[in-house]
């Protein structure tokens, strides 16, 4: 269990995440999204005690943050960004260092089971500057996973993976998340949709959307704006299109239309297809602007860039 | 304790596979090596045993060069390789690590201290040594090396780039080792006799040149190490804080 | 910052006096503390001001702004804030302050017992009895280092504390930069850094800088003689009785005795009087107190004969084994003066085997300005009076008298004649009218000549009776000091004579007299070229080389470690 309050952190007059609120519960993998430079590894540095907040407050595991630094210590696992490892060290020898470090009892049991567990075991004696990207990767993991901590953090364990190893390394986050509280930043959105339960997308340190991927879809499709293709010249079948029942007002982009509906509840998608059919155009294409976490994402990371006085536009709480 | 023992297990290994701990003994054993058996060419029949036993007096000189040498990547590498997020998010304080990485390296210090115990061992074979200056003289010098290396440690905290960690660091400790000559400067240019003394109560020299490798044992250079210690070990572990901080 | 706005916020709601106004008068007690306690001998006044200063100021503070104090102590601010840079300060200060304590007690040992720093027994033996002696007086021994002698300072320093605690605090020792205080170096003649001047101090604690002694260096054998000499304060007397034309102590003309007693009062410390033989008789002068270490009676002149009672005390005296200085005047009114008159030239000859003649000696071709100040230049080298001069030294005898020594001494004494005319020197019968020039000087066919004892010594062995004899009354005059330079050595043999009559060569032979053993750690190495074959190739070869083996192995078993994979293999 995450517990996330009012966290700030100010390097100096620069402002990396502010006023940040959130949740991620046990039992779940919990999304956190962002372009670059957004504040997700900043915010996981504060919760696995690495960085002190400028103020408010984090409860991971039950304890605070700042004042029981020790407690959540114990009980996160962390994989930070572009884990660091000691490359001149065994994956078992580095995995026995922490667990040293940690006061596990059983060192190498433990390093051997968490290695088993991302399929890295018959690696175990191999120098980690031998191993591959993924490799480390696993390492990595294997590192956050070796104590069977209650809450992991991870921050982008995908990045720089092949597609295989992707795909594997989802499946065990997955599996993760069912006894863990898992909370994993990405920028790559698919993953975030196909793994998570929940999402939290931030963005300039604001949180602009959060809830789960199911929901955000469902919200964002309608209220969302209308993707139009037609085999024809946009700037004529434009007044057709405005003229069709819900429709508020069309944009041309490119060579495809922007239909916007008059009211959120409406889906004016039927409307617009007869309308076109009426006058003998050929419908290409006609679907829901924001379908995919990715549009979802752009599109609510787009707006705080050009209105950043904005509130989000879309809060789901799940 | 136990993570403390952890890292400095981990470092101490380490030692013992880092090609600049072999340079670093190499060069010292060859140069001490070399002088040790002039000296003892030229003082034979003439001088005491006692007085050819240079090397602990010599190394002490020489931590400006070996003390860089061997912090410099401590904590320097930690930093850059990003493994101190690592270890600062696993249940470490930061004393523990910056105790085991700092005991780690004094303790290899003290080996090579150990190993130079061949120089008064081969003298007394030819000759009769002091022992109480020997005594006074290798605590002396292990001290001073616990003290340097320390000092050192604060640069390689500082600075991700080991030769900037290793080149300030050599600095400091010339500047501690010439603090005595500064307060002779001061005394002779007039200034207040009161900034003389008190320049030169943090000169290294002062403390074990005339006193402890002379076999005396002063409260106050024995204090003037082990504090030494104490404030590079709190001074580094408020770096690696404030690192932590705004990394 | 939020701490800096907490701060802020509380200033407000304190009113007039911001509660960090008070840190910072704590910090600046702070900082005047610890510069007494490093820079003066004593942690002053001023230093436990300061301290004051410093608790007072930080009470108050916490007690003005205790919200501050606890999130100083326990809030983020006090790891992470601004404040991180005041508490690694104020932990800076604390250990400085530990320091400066530690430094006040003077904790230290000496591990070696080099000379250096440790008082060797022997040293320890005398320094220890001059410490229990409630007679020595008090030393101090002053140590010249300039400030590129700090080192050696703090060497010495060791030594020194055992010097005061051997001597019961009898010795103290003070360092003195010679270049900060030119003035007191030059008191002692200090010419260069690293002298060390030893020196006694009176009942006042004023050093006594005329008897001072300076070493070139510290050195544990000549440091504890030299303290030794310094502290040797026999209680050591010199009566010189005064006559009608002898020559007077206070005098401070050519022919005065003020050189020989600004000596033995300051250098020497004897206790120098004036007397007549008057206060011997009545007593108000106790020639045979046995308190004293050394008491002697100097005649210098007396022209005429003593009265029979004067007389029977100064045999008492020479009889209870009184030491007796003679420099034998000329008669005024009658031919014999006082060492030449019967009374005395018998009582001499019986008990201490020699007889001053009433007679002048002449040389007329050894002597000094005028024939009847005849020159000495052979002497006895083996008695201690004469044993310092060189075979180039002369002494003058003025209007002297010849002195003849008896073959068979009497009983227990033995008598050393010291100082010869030359062969062609004559004496002539001494009248009145001799002296008055109505007697021509030429060598008479009667007159005795050939070479004459000019002075003697005389000693009983049994009773420790010392006679000295000058056949001159002018021979201790002060115009002969200056004359040194030219071989005359007057003034010294008067010295001498006076340190050999009252024993005083002894007693200060036998305290300058430690000598240290050296050590066999000081003893140097012997090698055999085999020896140090075997040194150079375990030190130049074995040794570095090995290392480097080492490193080259251990670097090759981990280089292959890497690209061999192995299976999942469990390493034991």
């Amino acid at each position: 269990m995450i517990e996330v309050q009012a966290l700030t952190k100010r390097y100096g007059a620069v402002t990396a995440i502010d006023n940040l609120s959130f949740t991620a519960q046990p039992g779940q993998v919990t999304g956190f999204l962002g372009p670059n430079g957004a504040g997700k590894t900043t915010t996981m540095r504060i919760l696995t005690g690495f960085m002190p907040p400028t103020s408010g407050a984090a409860i991971v595991a039950g304890y605070d943050v700042f004042t029981q630094s020790m407690e959540v210590r114990r009980r996160i696992g962390y994989l930070p960004e572009n884990v660091p490892l000691y490359r001149d060290m065994t994956a078992v020898g580095y995995l026995m260092y922490l667990a040293e470090i940690r006061g596990l009892a059983d060192r190498r049991k433990k390093a051997e089971a968490a290695l088993d567990r991302v399929g890295l075991l018959y690696r175990a004696q191999s120098r980690i500057r031998s191993l591959s990207k993924g490799m480390r990767q696993r390492v990595g993991l294997a590192a956050a996973l070796l104590h069977d901590p209650e809450v992991l953090i991870l921050d982008e364990p995908t990045i720089g993976l092949d597609p295989f190893q992707v795909l594997e390394l989802r499946d065990l986050i997955r599996e993760l998340g069912q006894d863990h509280t898992v909370l994993f930043s990405t920028h790559i959105l698919s993953e975030a949709e196909q793994v998570c339960n929940n999402v939290v997308i931030i963005n300039q340190g604001h949180i602009v959307a959060q809830g789960n991927p199911a929901d955000l879809r469902v919200e964002l499709e309608r209220g969302g704006r209308i993707f139009v293709r037609v085999n024809a010249n946009p700037e004529e079948v434009r007044p057709i299109i405005a003229n069709a029942a819900g429709v508020a007002s069309v944009d041309i982009e490119g060579d495809h239309l922007i239909a916007t509906p008059s009211s959120a509840n409406i889906d004016p998608r039927p409307a617009i297809a007869r309308v076109l059919v009426e006058a003998n155009y050929e419908l290409v294409e006609l679907r829901p602007l924001a379908v995919r976490l990715e549009e979802i994402f752009l599109e609510v990371t787009q707006r705080q860039i050009q209105h950043p006085e904005e509130e989000p536009i879309a809060e789901v709480v799940g | 304790m136990r993570a403390v023992w952890a890292v400095y297990k981990r470092e101490l290994a380490l030692y013992f596979r880092s090609p600049i701990a072999y340079g670093v003994a190499l060069a010292l054993f060859l140069f001490l090596g070399l002088l040790f058996t002039s000296n003892v060419s030229a003082g034979n029949g003439q001088a005491p045993a006692t007085f050819l036993n240079i090397a602990p007096e010599l190394l002490s000189f020489l931590t400006f060069l070996v003390a860089p040498l061997l912090t410099m990547r401590l904590l320097s590498e930690e930093a850059r390789e990003g493994t101190l997020e690592v270890l600062m998010t696993l249940p470490m304080r930061e004393l523990q690590f910056v105790l085991g990485k700092f005991l780690a390296v004094w303790s290899y210090y003290t080996l090579l201290l150990v190993v130079m115990l061949i120089y008064p061992i081969l003298l007394s074979t030819v000759g009769i040594l002091d022992i109480g200056q020997l005594v006074g003289s290798y605590l002396g010098a292990w001290l001073y090396g616990g003290a340097m290396l320390a000092v050192c440690l604060i640069w390689s905290a500082l600075f991700e780039d080991q030769i900037v960690a290793a080149f300030l660091g050599a600095a400091s400790v010339l500047v501690l080792f010439l603090a005595e000559s500064a307060a002779i400067w001061a005394s002779n240019q007039g200034i207040l006799s009161g900034a003389a003394d008190f320049i030169r109560e943090f000169s290294l020299s002062a403390h074990y040149q005339s006193t402890l490798a002379q076999g005396v044992l002063r409260a106050e250079d024995i204090l003037y190490f082990v504090l030494m210690i104490i404030a590079a070990i709190f001074i580094t572990v408020r770096i690696v804080e404030i690192r932590r901080w705004r990394a | 910052m939020n701490e800096h706005q907490d701060m802020q916020a509380n200033e407000e709601q304190e009113g007039f006096i911001p509660p960090y106004y008070m840190l910072i008068v704590s910090a600046l007690g702070l900082v005047i503390a610890l510069f007494v306690a490093l820079t003066q001998r004593e942690f002053s006044v001023v230093g436990w001001g300061g301290l004051g200063i410093a608790v007072l100021g930080f009470i108050a503070w916490a007690l003005m702004a205790p919200d501050q104090l606890r999130a100083a102590l326990t809030g983020r601010t006090a790891q992470y804030g601004g404040t991180a840079v005041i508490v690694t300060i104020v932990f800076l200060v604390a250990l400085i302050a530990i320091y400066a304590i530690v430094k006040q007690q003077g904790w230290r040992v000496a591990l070696s017992n080099n000379q250096a720093f440790s008082l060797t027994e022997e040293a320890r033996n005398v320094i220890e009895a001059m410490g229990q002696d409630p007679s020595t007086p008090q030393v101090k021994i002053i140590l010249f280092y300039a400030a590129a002698d700090a080192g050696l300072r703090d060497g010495d320093q060791v030594l020194l504390d055992e010097f005061v605690e051997a001597s019961n605090g009898k010795i103290s020792y003070e360092f003195i930069d010679p270049d900060r205080n030119p003035l007191i170096a030059q008191d002692y003649g200090v010419s260069r850094s690293r002298q060390v001047a030893v020196v006694a101090l009176d009942e006042n604690g004023e050093p006594n800088i005329e008897k001072a002694e300076l070493l070139n260096l510290l050195n544990q054998e000549q440091l504890t003689n030299a303290v030794l000499r310094v502290a040797a304060q026999g209680d050591f007397r010199a009566y010189f009785a005064a006559f009608p034309n002898g020559l007077g102590l206070d005098d401070g003309t050519a022919l005065g005795l003020s050189e020989v007693r600004d000596l033995l009062r300051d250098a020497w410390n004897w206790q120098v009087e004036e007397i007549t033989l008057l206060d011997m008789m009545t007593g108000t002068v106790d020639l045979n107190d046995p308190a004293a270490d050394g008491i002697v009676l100097v005649l210098p002149g007396g022209s005429s004969p003593l009265p029979d009672e004067q007389f029977a005390v100064l045999t008492e005296y020479l009889d209870k084994g009184g030491d007796i200085v003679i420099f034998a005047g000329l008669g005024d009114e009658q031919p014999e003066a006082l060492a030449t008159a019967p009374n005395f030239t018998n009582y001499l000859e019986e008990n201490f085997g020699l007889r001053i003649n009433n007679d002048l000696v002449i040389d007329p071709v050894q002597a000094f300005q005028s024939p009847t100040a005849p020159v000495a230049t052979t002497f006895d080298q083996t008695h201690f009076v004469t044993s310092t001069l060189q075979a180039t030294d002369a002494l003058v005898f003025p209007l002297s008298h010849s002195i003849d020594i008896v073959d068979e001494p009497p009983a227990n004494v033995t008598v050393t004649p010291l100082a010869f005319s030359s062969e062609e020197a004559y004496a002539k019968a001494y009248t009145l009218a001799v002296i008055s020039g109505d007697t021509p000087l030429d060598k008479a066919d009667d007159d005795p000549s050939g070479s004459f004892v000019l002075a003697a010594a005389a000693e009983n062995t049994e009773t420790g009776a010392r006679v000295l004899v000058f056949g001159s009354q002018y021979f201790p005059a002060n115009q002969y000091r200056d004359l040194a330079i030219a071989g005359i050595q007057n003034y010294a043999l008067t010295l001498n004579g006076l340190a050999w009559t009252t024993n005083f060569d002894s007693f200060a032979s036998q305290i300058s007299q430690v000598q240290l053993g050296t050590r066999v750690e000081d003893t140097p190495i012997f090698a055999t070229p085999s020896d140090l074959s075997t040194i150079s190739f375990i030190t130049v070869i074995l040794l570095p080389f090995g290392t480097l083996l080492i490193g080259v192995w251990v670097w090759w078993r981990n280089r292959e470690r890497v690209d061999i994979h192995q299976p999942s293999q469990q390493e034991g």
